[in-house]
Order: structure tokens, then sequence, then C-alpha cells
């Protein structure tokens, strides 16, 4: 069977909204199939790269959700969780990080329980390369091969002005003015504006690879130990299952991750209830999908 | 017992769990026991039905109707937890399996008495006698009450004695498991075991009433109170999580639920968690019956060090005074313990003099009969601690001499003589002591060696006297390992005030650096800030479960203003001197 996740809203505590998860069950191939060609099709007709609701209008968010609705009701299953922001501030011992891998790891284990080879699919922002990160791993040696294509490779010109508005609203947005390094940073991004994008630059994509491989190996383990400790409690550790796991990203097009997405960002901005101003294709969705509100 | 159902799983997948249940009761009389099934309406009346139909076989002449059955099983409970359905056809066969089992064992059958079925076939009038009619309660033990009070009020040896003198007159299974019970209680609290012999102890008594999970729980709660005291943090919550694997938490009643939940939250405090800790608090205060002051002052007392360790000292002074009034009023014992709460708020927040005059009226008031050995350790060290801070160091040396009279495997009176030594500027005397505990690797073991927050302590002033003496490779060996062992419990706080010794003493910026870079491999920064910005709340996110008419705070959260001051310093270009006024504003030792 195939098994397709996401999530929705902040992860890495800086905001207090609500924070969703979700994870969705196609158990047949030809279900999946048309899924794919259908979410094709719409995106030809509304000449659309991905399907991010937020981006959509009002019409191919529309004809989107009559799509979800008839593959759920072709026998996709979706369970959505939905937790208050307080998740996340609820434990002295586990980061914000290791708090989403242990739900997710949670809710995968329990969708994939039983499946002797479940196929995952899974789009997952871990919060590795969040600026304040980025400018700590930028005054950090590096290994030689790092600073070998550092030093042969060179900022384009022609993406500099564009590239600094980016950066300066990242920074801007998302760090703490107080951060002990920005100061440091922000004088090199002052006064040679392309060495520091660089190094910015260069020191995220590290960050990204380093932090995918750990953070990778641990959800893969969260999983495995969670389906071996109720297995084992019945008698039944020796069934544990093959896992394959596929990190997705939104624009890879892998229409089950399309869909779960969606349904997370449906869910988010809805909650558990929805109100009577919903279209009946969006009621239609949610008579089929299983909303949990965790309690923390 | 062990069943084994079919069942379905979320996707579809059949599964065959074998899962655990006890049949706890079962009465077909006037008992007034409410049925506890953790299962579906249409499993029971299934199962109710085919266990009727076995009965009426077996007893026509009976009129056995509406059985009223108690059933707890954990494996149930995690079966619904997990959205998977069990068939009722494969439960319901099992529970009948089960309970006639659970009739004939109480009937008195065993194995290799032959078929079952024809066993209780002819005992029709035990049958009758055990399930039919509804016998009262048996009265406890008058004397195993008085035996009761006397532990409550801390008066170990009065206890100990009369339930010995009583052992002969015990007749009833209820008295003797009672009276078992008591005993393990005062030999917790009065013999001095090894570490071992205390498990064996537990074990064993554990033993006796795994069929009674009503009692068992009881020895568990007792077990992890006591391993509590003697500050092993690791034991209670793995002893917890046995707990909750074995049994499920409808076996508690209302009383067990505080208890349960405080446990777990003093649990959580213990092994550094402060925020689940005080979630648990918070839910056994929801719990709690408003007129049980008794336990409402437990939990207030066990909650004040959240709120003191992370710097909310008002809100921990007004818990900790809060529970002190309701012991007063009590006239508990526990007053003194929450004195002792009070004179801790003092010294983190610097008031060294108060706090070593609070910690002497509780020397003076405590009776040394009522203190365990931990209790009699704990306060010996508080006093020289506060001694030592005072600069009375020969008064803290004898109240160490009487600290360590029950032991310091931990090495809490050690610390504080090398702190001693540290503030008399025995640099000599420091070194000779640590080279001779702190520094061996056999009391580095995560759990038989020194606590982790004494070790942290030990290295980091080790690392304090190496920068007074200038000798700055020796400090940033020090400091970095006083940050690893502080922050393998998790003690992120005194971690980042630990760092930051090496810019108070102004180390030369050859050092810095590289010091810096230690830090960032340990993920100082990132594990400080992400502290900061989940225990600034706890004001607002628990404070007012405590004290519901306490209204928004005057100014920021001491942790976040400490934080904002520490953040904004550069670390190449600073004033030694600011850095150290924040660092002195609070004590964290």
């Amino acid at each position: 069977m195939q098994y397709f996740f996401d999530e929705s809203g902040d992860w890495s505590g800086r905001t207090k909204s609500r924070l969703v998860m979700g994870g969705l069950l196609i158990s047949q191939d030809a279900l999946l199939n048309r899924l794919a060609a259908e979410f094709k099709l719409l995106k030809a007709s509304y000449h659309i790269a991905y399907l991010h609701a937020a981006d959509m209008s009002q019409a191919a968010r529309e004809d989107t959700y009559r799509i979800i609705a008839d593959c759920l009701d072709r026998g996709a299953k979706a369970n959505i969780r939905l937790f208050p922001p307080e998740v996340l501030f609820r434990s002295t011992l586990m980061s914000f990080e290791e708090i989403y891998i242990d739900l997710a790891a949670s809710l995968v284990s329990l969708m994939i329980l039983g499946d002797p080879k479940p196929l995952i699919s899974y789009d997952m922002k871990f919060h590795y390369a969040y600026p304040e990160k980025v400018i700590d791993e930028i005054g950090k040696s590096k290994p030689n091969y790092y600073k070998r294509i550092v030093s042969s490779m060179q900022l384009r010109e022609d993406k500099l002005e564009k590239l600094q508005e980016w950066l300066s609203g990242r920074l801007n947005q998302q760090i703490n003015p107080q951060n002990r390094k920005l100061s440091w940073f922000l004088t090199e991004f002052k006064h040679q504006p392309a060495n520091a994008i660089s190094d910015y630059l260069w020191s995220e994509l590290m960050l990204q690879v380093q932090g995918k491989e750990q953070a990778r190996e641990l959800f893969r383990a969260a999983i495995l130990a969670n389906v071996k400790n109720v297995l084992s409690m019945w008698g039944q550790g020796h069934d544990i299952p093959k896992l394959s796991i596929n990190y997705m990203a939104k624009n890879n097009s892998n229409a089950g991750v399309e869909l779960i997405d969606f349904l997370c960002n449906l869910v988010y901005q809805n909650g558990s209830v929805l109100p009577n101003s919903a279209s009946s294709a969006v009621k239609k969705i949610y008579q089929m999908i299983s909303v949990e509100v965790m309690k923390i | 017992m062990i069943i084994q159902l079919s069942a379905k799983a979320l996707n579809g997948s059949i599964l065959k769990p074998r899962i655990d249940l006890s049949v706890v009761s079962l009465s077909f009389g006037s008992s007034k026991e409410q049925p506890r099934l953790p299962m579906s309406t249409r499993a029971l009346a299934q199962t109710i039905a085919g266990l009727t139909d076995i009965l009426h076989e077996l007893y026509p002449s009976l009129q056995l109707e509406n059985p009223r059955l108690v059933i707890v099983s954990k494996d149930l409970e995690r079966l619904r937890t997990l959205q998977i359905v069990p068939s009722h056809d494969s439960l319901a066969q099992g529970l009948i399996v089960a309970i006639i089992s659970y009739i004939a064992t109480e009937m008195g059958y065993k194995s290799e008495m032959g078929d079952k079925r024809d066993f209780m076939q002819a005992r029709e009038k035990e049958f009758s006698a055990l399930f039919l009619s509804s016998t009262p309660a048996e009265a406890t033990h008058p004397l195993l009450l008085r035996v009761n009070a006397l532990f409550k009020d801390k008066k170990f040896p009065e206890a100990s004695k009369l339930l010995s003198s009583m052992d002969e007159q015990i007749s009833t299974s209820a008295d003797r498991r009672d009276w078992d019970l008591l005993d393990f209680m005062i030999k917790l609290k009065t013999t001095v075991f090894s570490p071992e012999e205390h498990e064996a102890l537990f074990r064993n008594s554990l033993n006796a009433v795994t069929e009674h999970p009503e009692i068992a729980k009881q020895y568990y709660f007792e077990y992890i109170r006591f391993l509590e005291n003697a500050r092993d943090f690791s034991r209670p919550q793995l002893l917890l999580a046995e707990f909750e694997n074995k049994y499920p938490l409808s076996i508690l009643d209302a009383a067990d639920k505080i208890t349960y939940y405080h446990l777990r939250g003093r649990a959580e405090y213990a092994r550094g968690d402060y925020l689940r800790g005080l979630d648990m608090f918070n839910t056994a205060l929801d719990a709690l019956d408003p007129a049980d002051l008794e336990s409402l002052a437990r939990i207030f007392n066990s909650a004040v060090n959240c709120f003191n360790d992370n710097l909310f000292f008002d809100e921990a002074l007004w818990i900790a005074e809060k529970a002190k009034s309701i012991r007063d009023l009590l006239n508990l014992p526990e007053s003194l313990e929450t004195l002792s709460c009070i004179a801790g708020i003092r010294t983190k927040q610097g008031h060294h003099e108060q706090a070593l005059t609070i910690l002497q009226e509780v020397e003076t008031k405590a009776n040394p009969s009522m203190l365990i050995p931990a209790e009699h350790n704990r306060l010996y060290n508080y006093l020289a601690k506060s001694s030592v801070f005072c600069k009375r160091y020969d008064e803290a040396y004898q109240y160490l001499a009487k600290a360590e009279t029950t032991g310091d495997p931990k090495g809490f009176s050690k610390q504080i003589r090398l702190f001693g030594l540290f503030q008399q500027k025995n640099y000599q005397g420091m070194e000779r002591l640590f080279q001779e505990s702190f520094m061996l690797p056999e009391n580095h073991k995560l759990n038989d060696g020194l606590d982790r927050f004494v070790l942290g302590w030990a290295y980091t002033l080790m690392g304090e006297a190496a920068l007074i003496q200038s000798k700055y490779r020796d400090a940033m060996l020090y400091l970095n390992d006083a940050i690893g062992f502080f922050l393998s419990d998790k003690y992120v706080l005194e971690a980042e005030f630990c760092s930051l010794q090496a810019w108070t003493y102004s180390m030369p910026e050859q050092y810095l650096k590289p010091f810096r870079e230690m830090c960032d491999d340990h993920g100082l920064k990132q594990l400080f800030d992400e502290y900061v910005k989940k225990h600034s709340r706890l004001r607002e996110d628990y404070y007012v479960k405590f004290n519901p008419e306490a209204g928004n705070a005057q100014e920021s959260p001491r942790l976040l203003r400490i934080y904002e001051a520490l953040d904004s310093f550069d670390d190449f270009n600073y004033i030694p001197e600011e850095l150290h006024s924040v660092l002195i504003s609070i004590n964290l030792m």
C-alpha cells in the first residue's frame, strides 16, 4: 500500500497558530494513477506548475477539491491530526524538531501498522536551515571539499540584487534582532553583499544536506521503534515491516503528496469544524476524512 | 490471562494480537460494582450471552442474570488508541475463556484436577457463595490502621514496633496483604539497604501481589517515592513506564490518579523536564477534590522548584507559602519540607543569610527520627552550602560532617567542600579534592557515578579557579567538560552560565575563538535559545493554575531579561563587569 504524509503550520515554534499533520492511504495503484492524471489535466487547464492552494484561483481550488473528494470516495483514506501550537512547548527535554519527529512517526506508524511493505512518501520540512542556524554555521570551520567549491564559485552578478532583497527579507522576518552574530553578519552583508550572500547560500546548502540525513535516520528509527514496540507486545515482534521512505517536495509533482498537502492546508485554514459557507466539495471532503483534535 | 484476537488495523490489514487481560471481579448478586469493560457494547453483549449460556448449562437451578464484571486490560486499551478493531467474535470467545478460567481458579481449580467444567459443575454451592452473595468488605484490623497513622506522622520506629508486635494476630488474607505493604513501606524508611537489596525487596513484594493490581499499584507508588528521596532520578521514570505498560490507568481511583500524576510530575521534574512536570501537576490539580488540602499542598510543594529553577522567584514563593500555610493549618510534619523549599528560593535569589536562617529553623524543629537518611543528607548539605555562601566555613564543615554520616554517593557534599575551598581561594586544596574524586572515571559513569549536576559544578569551579590563576588552557578544558556534564542532563541554563565564565574573566582572544567553537559544537546557543523560548512562558502557561487570581506580570520574565542581556553581548567587544553583573544576579548552584 502507498502512504503519503505532509504537514501545515509553523513547526519551528515561532508562531502560535494551529499545527496540522496528515496521512493519506491509497491501496490501489489504479486510483493513484487516476489521481495523478487528474492533477496533470487540472494544472494544464489552469496553467499552473504546482498545486498550492494559496496561489490558486478560486475556480482552480474548487476543481482540486472536487478531484480530492472523488479520490476519497473511491477508497483513499485520509487521517488528519490537529495540534494546538502549545504541543511544541510541553517538554524541556525534547527539542521542537524531536517533538515533530515523534508526532510524525506516531501518525506514520499508526497508519502502516500491519502492512509488511509500506511505501511511504513524505514531504517533510525539518528545521535545520533557518537563518539563525545558517549564520551560526557560517563562522564554523569547513571541510576541504567545501572550501574548494566555495573558493572556485562566484555569485552571478545578475542575481545579486534579487538575492540581496530575498536575504534581507529573510533576516528581517525570521531572526531575533538581538542575535549575537547578526550584527557581524549585517556589517558583512552591507559592505560585501556578494561574499555574505555566497557564504549564506553555501552554509544553508550544507545544513540542508546534513540536517536531512540526520533527521531522516531519526525519523525512520522512530517509526520502526513504534511499530516494533507494538508488535512485540502482541507476540508478533518478528513481523517488522520493510520500510520504504521517499522524501518528496511538492514540486516533484507526486499526486499523493500533493493531495495530502492540500488537505493539511484545508484543515489548517478551517480547523476541525467547517464554516457553513464552505463549498459542497469541501463539505464532502470533511465527511470522508478523519480529523482528530489532539490534546496535549 | 493471554488471549489471541483477530483484529483489523486502520489500513485494513488483519492482525493477530496476543493480549493480556485480568478478570478482577465477577458477581451476579446485589453488588454495586459498575461494569468496567474496555470493549464495544456488541462484544460485551456477545460475551455475556455466551457466558450465561455456559453457566446455565453448569448450574441450571441458579437464576444467573446480568453478570457484573470488572476486566482490566492495558492491551485492549492500547488497541483502541491505535484504532485497531478486534472482531467481536474473537474478543467474546477469548473473554468467555478468560472468565471461566477465573471462576474456576477462584473456586480452587488447578490444572491437575482434570476437566475444568466437571470440577465447576460439582461445586454449585462454592460457586453461589463466591459469586451470588455480596459479601461486605472485610474491615481492616484496627491496629493496622494505627500503624498507618503512625507512619503518616513519620513516627517510623513506633510504627515498626507495633507492626512487628501484631504479626501473629493477622488472620485474613486481606489483612496479611495490608501488613506486608506496611512492612515494606516502613522498611524503605528505616533500613539502610544497598540499591540491589531495595530492588530485591520491591520485586519480591510485588511478585506476591501480581494478581491484585489494587495492591500492586501501592507498591509501585511507595517504591517510587522512596527512590525520589534517594535522588535516583532514572528509576522512577522507568518504574512508572513499567506500571503504565502493565496496567491501564482505569484501575486507579480518584485518589490514586492524583498520586499517579503527582509522581509522574515529580519524576519528570527530577529528570529535568520542567514543562512535562508542570503538565502532570496541572492534571493532578484538575483531578483534585478541592477539600483535599493535604494533596493540594503536596502538589504545590512539588511544583515550587519548576518555577524556582526557571527564575520565577515571586511565583515560586507564592506557591511555597501557600503550601506551607496549608501544612501549618493541618499541622503536618511536611511543613518543614516546604520551609526548606522557601530557603531554596532565597538561595537562588542570592539571599544567602535569609536562606541560612530558614534552614537553621528547619534543623531546630526537625525531629531526627522523622528524617530518612536521604532527607538528613539533603538538609545538612543545604545548611553547609548556605554557610559557605555566608563565608562561615567552620559551620559549613560541621554541617558537611553531619551530612556525610549518611553517605554521599552522588557527591553533593563533596561538591560543597570544593566550593568552600574555592571561596577560600585554596586552589591547591581544590586540586587535591578534585583529583581524589571528581576526575575519577568511575565517578563519571551515568548511573553509578556522581550526579551530573555535581560534576557540572565541580568542573565549573575548577574552570573558574584556573581562569583566576590565568591557566587558560586548563580553564577551557574544565569548562568544556562542565558544559558536557550539564547538557547530558539538560541543565541548559547552567551550561550557558558556565560557558560565559570565559568572558567574565577576560580570557585572551586566542583562547576565546576555540572556546566559542567548543560551545558551538555542544549546540549550546541553539539549546539556550529554544530553552528560553519555552520556559519564559511558565507564568502565562502554568502559574494561573496555581494562583488563578494572579494578573499579568509587571515586567517581562527574569529568564527572558537575562537572555536578552546575554544575547546582546559581542564575543570580542564587551565589558566583562557588565557580563559579570548579569551572571551574579542569580545563583544557579
